[in-house]
């Protein structure tokens, strides 16, 4: 098992070597002076070539490259920001903590409420309660997410006026956010668990333990939801690294500020130490979830356990 | 299973109104205001539009009357000094006069050595441009600051900078900052900076032991009428309206036309909300591209597009109250330099005259090429349909065009490539108290490293009218008639119109909105019901 995750490990150091050429390369490639932004309308071409000669942007690309990943990988330097005149790292630890949190709070609530509801529907299967939760299910995935963001604003904070619109001082201020951001997990999960859950239902395991008389309960319990949870590991897995980097239309609409929000406005600007570094953080941790993720998969589903022990055993004899 | 599902109804409904309830308490910030992200707080980039909030936390030397354009004594010491707070010893040293017992947040004195730590701090932070003549600034005692230039100041545009873009700060508050005064802030201003949360919000409270105690040597634009100020950095306007509907939100510094419309009279909102328009301080302009490349590097073919194109008529395509048409180039209000005869004396920039237009176009070397006209996403998209009704009137004309529109970023860095457009629609720079402000963006060489403008210009005529009225000695209304003249006569540039700025407010709050000099929104200082 350990082999198991030091592979996994050692992957996710070339991912992150991948991804990092290739920000730097789309980035080095992407018009836009950074001399421009910086510096006022006035600035001569005498100080905008200062500036340039300062951060090393009239180098070669290779140089310029060279230079980013031994900055990156060797010193553990992520830059400081153009824009926000703060170490990168900084800035982005300062918001990571809200994305994560509004992340993990969406995901779990779209776990806690989609699972249950999807079991529901499949155990109610061409009933009433099943169709009427998967049309509402299709209604929550096909749903824009500003656009539910801002029918809420509408309708909580102009009409009711009960929550604030915008913030983050307070409880309320994230129940908007939280809200927009469950609805398409709930749906989501409900779907996969749903048609997850009737999968299994259908299986020879299920039906002999029906036939041997186990309580419905506890064929539910203990036969049909751990193998149907299986598919919906890797789903919230994926859930939990898109939204890490995802929930820019939630932080856009609820002024949230968030890594989202800092990587788009990153963009606008050129700031290219803020781009770089933050897609870097932002794919190592949806590298690290999705590792979890298969660690998991590999611990509870016997059949990727067995099948690894199994050819672990066989290069020993080889 | 049902029992779940009505629980958990139960518990969303209970944590909704539960939170609602809480929220309502929290509005205790005494006036909320909606504006843009700075970024952070330092008081380096002075002139950067976000960071208006800040003028309220830090003071330059002088600030602008908006009215006038006249400097107004903030640090110096307007009595001393043949100018009003400095004297010129000679063509390259200033000395500024401070007034004395100035402190800031921290209780730190300002002496005339923390002035000269500041500009060589702005210096070494890259914001040279702003004071570009400067060698060296030294404290000769502790009021006076001496200024060493490498080169006489040549125009008042020059001058301000020196004077306006300095947010003064002290050694002291310099070096005790964790952040470099980055993410803090510790100013002389009538307002303390309380919190900043990066993306999010700052918040500043009126400062009671505000240095400047004699109340007539304050003026209206640094009172402090209100005790506390939020701003929340905010870029979706349908919260913005949202909160100024529900009054969440007291004023919204920028806020479009479209976005204003249940505000204005006859609006469901317009007994509650208010809205404040001032024309932008910037002229949107349509530039030729006068490069070899390019077909518009024929004159007659500049003024043939130039007599088509009715600006009147893009404004009206803009929306009611958007904008507002140039009839010369060059902006009015507040500017020493602006000659209202402009406006009457017969060129593109106040006639539509297709007839004329016909006959530069049968004089140019037009061979019906297609013409790229090109802009940016600013101001929510405007530049577009204003690029599309010139596209129109072009057409009229019997002249092809393409459209192409880019990010801003992205715009700046395609027009060094002069076969990349052959018109430009641009928002040229500011305008503070000068139109020269402009003129150096537009017809200044320097800022490309060549002979050229940044549009292609390569006219030593241009170049010697530009240099003459640029330069103090030989800035004469005449020497400005001339360049303007000249510019018209060729068809360098064509102020096209000025996007109007609103800013909204709530009339059970606010009573006015206060400007400084540069169009910019002192929250503070507007006077509170």
């Amino acid at each position: 098992m350990w082999k198991y995750i030091l592979k996994r490990v050692a992957w996710l150091l070339l991912v992150l070597v991948g991804t990092a050429f290739v920000i730097f390369t789309v980035m080095y490639f992407v018009p836009g002076d950074p001399a421009d932004i910086a510096l006022p309308a006035s600035a001569t071409f005498e100080e905008r070539q200062a500036f340039r000669n300062e951060l090393g942007l009239n180098d070669s690309y290779m140089v310029q490259l060279g230079r980013y990943l031994y900055k990156t990988f060797i010193k553990l330097d992520f830059g400081t920001s153009w824009t926000y005149n703060v170490p990168v790292m900084q800035e982005l630890f300062s918001r990571m903590p809200r994305t994560f949190m509004l992340s993990l709070i969406t995901i779990v609530l779209g776990a806690v409420i989609g699972i249950p509801l999807g079991i529901y529907a499949a155990l109610h299967q061409n009933r009433w309660q099943d169709h009427t939760m998967m049309v509402l299910a299709m209604v929550g995935v096909s749903m824009p997410e500003f656009w539910l963001a801002l029918m809420l604003v509408i309708l909580f904070c102009l009409r009711l006026q009960w929550l604030p619109a915008f913030g983050i001082g307070s409880v309320a201020n994230w129940v908007l956010p939280v809200i927009t951001g469950t609805v398409a997990g709930i749906a989501k999960n409900a779907r996969q668990m749903r048609s997850s859950t009737l999968e299994t239902v259908r299986s020879d395991y299920i039906s002999t333990a029906r036939a041997k008389g186990v309580p419905e309960r506890s064929v539910i319990y203990k036969h049909m939801l751990p193998n149907a949870l299986i598919p919906i590991i890797n789903i919230i897995g994926a859930q939990f690294g898109k939204s890490i980097g995802g929930t820019v239309v939630l932080e856009s609409v609820f002024t949230f500020p968030g890594v989202g929000l800092f990587l788009l406005n990153s963009i606008n600007t050129r700031d290219l130490p803020a781009i770089r570094s933050s897609v870097l953080i932002l794919a190592f941790f949806t590298a690290v979830v999705m590792l979890i993720v298969d660690i998991i998969y590999a611990c509870i589903d016997p059949r990727i356990k067995a099948q690894y022990v199994a050819s672990g055993k066989g290069r020993r004899k080889a | 299973m049902k029992k779940f599902v009505s629980l958990l109804l139960i518990l969303i409904m209970a944590a909704t109104m539960v939170c609602g309830a809480y929220a309502e308490n929290g509005h205790q910030a005494l006036l909320n205001v909606a504006g843009s992200d700075p970024e952070d707080v330092s008081p380096f980039k002075t002139d950067k539009g976000t960071k208006s909030m800040l003028w309220s936390v830090y003071e330059s030397l002088y600030d602008l009357d908006p009215k006038t354009g006249e400097l107004c004594p903030v640090l110096v010491d307007g009595t001393r000094g043949e100018n009003g707070g400095y004297t010129i010893v000679d063509d390259t040293t200033y000395e500024i006069y401070l007034q004395e017992g100035i402190y800031d947040h921290a209780g730190n004195p300002v002496t005339a050595s923390d002035v000269a730590f500041t500009y060589m701090k702005n210096i070494e932070k890259g914001f040279k441009s702003y004071y570009s003549k400067l060698e060296e600034a030294t404290a000769l005692d502790d009021t006076t600051v001496q200024l060493k230039l490498s080169a006489p100041i040549e125009n008042v545009s020059e001058l301000l900078p020196y004077f306006i873009n300095i947010w003064v700060y002290t050694e002291k508050a310099f070096n005790d900052s964790p952040s470099g005064l980055t993410t803090d802030a510790c100013g002389t201003g009538r307002y303390k900076l309380t919190q900043f949360v990066s993306g999010a919000s700052l918040t500043m409270e009126a400062w009671d032991n505000y240095w400047q105690k004699d109340e007539s040597k304050i003026n209206e634009r640094h009172q402090a009428h209100a005790d506390k100020i939020v701003e929340y950095f905010m870029s979706e306007e349908t919260q913005i309206v949202i909160g100024l509907e529900t009054g969440s939100i007291d004023i919204c510094t920028k806020i479009s036309t479209e976005s204003c419309s249940d505000f204005l009279e006859g609006g469901m909102y317009a007994n509650q909300v208010a809205v404040s328009t001032l024309p932008d301080n910037k002229e949107v302009v349509l530039n030729p591209n006068c490069s070899p490349e390019s077909p518009m590097s024929d004159a007659n073919l500049r003024l043939a597009c130039f007599y088509a194109i009715d600006n009147n008529y893009v404004v009206r395509a803009l929306g009611d109250g958007t904008a507002v048409a140039c009839n010369a180039l060059g902006v009015k209000e507040g500017t020493v330099d602006y000659n209202e005869a402009w406006e009457t004396v017969p060129s593109y920039q106040n006639t539509y005259d297709l007839a004329l237009a016909k006959e530069y176009l049968v004089k140019s070397n037009y061979n019906g090429e297609t013409l790229t006209i090109m802009t940016n996403t600013d101001n929510n998209g405007a530049y577009k349909t204003v690029a599309l009704v010139i596209s129109s009137f072009l057409e009229q004309l019997g002249v092809k065009t393409e459209i192409t529109v880019y990010d801003r970023n992205t715009a700046d860095s395609k027009r060094r490539d002069p076969k990349a457009f052959d018109l430009e629609i641009v928002s040229a720079v500011s305008v503070a108290s000068s139109n020269m402000e402009m003129y150096n963006y537009l017809f200044n060489t320097q800022t490309t490293g060549t002979d050229k403008t940044l549009w292609y210009v390569d006219d030593s005529r241009l170049n010697e009218l530009f240099t003459t009225a640029y330069a103090v000695k030989t800035n004469t209304p005449e020497t400005m008639e001339a360049l303007y003249q000249y510019v018209i006569d060729n068809g360098y540039s064509f102020g096209l119109l000025r996007m109007n700025a609103n800013v909204a407010f709530r009339t059970d709050k606010v009573e006015d909105i206060m400007y400084q000099g540069q169009h910019l929104v002192v929250p503070g200082s507007s006077p509170l019901k």
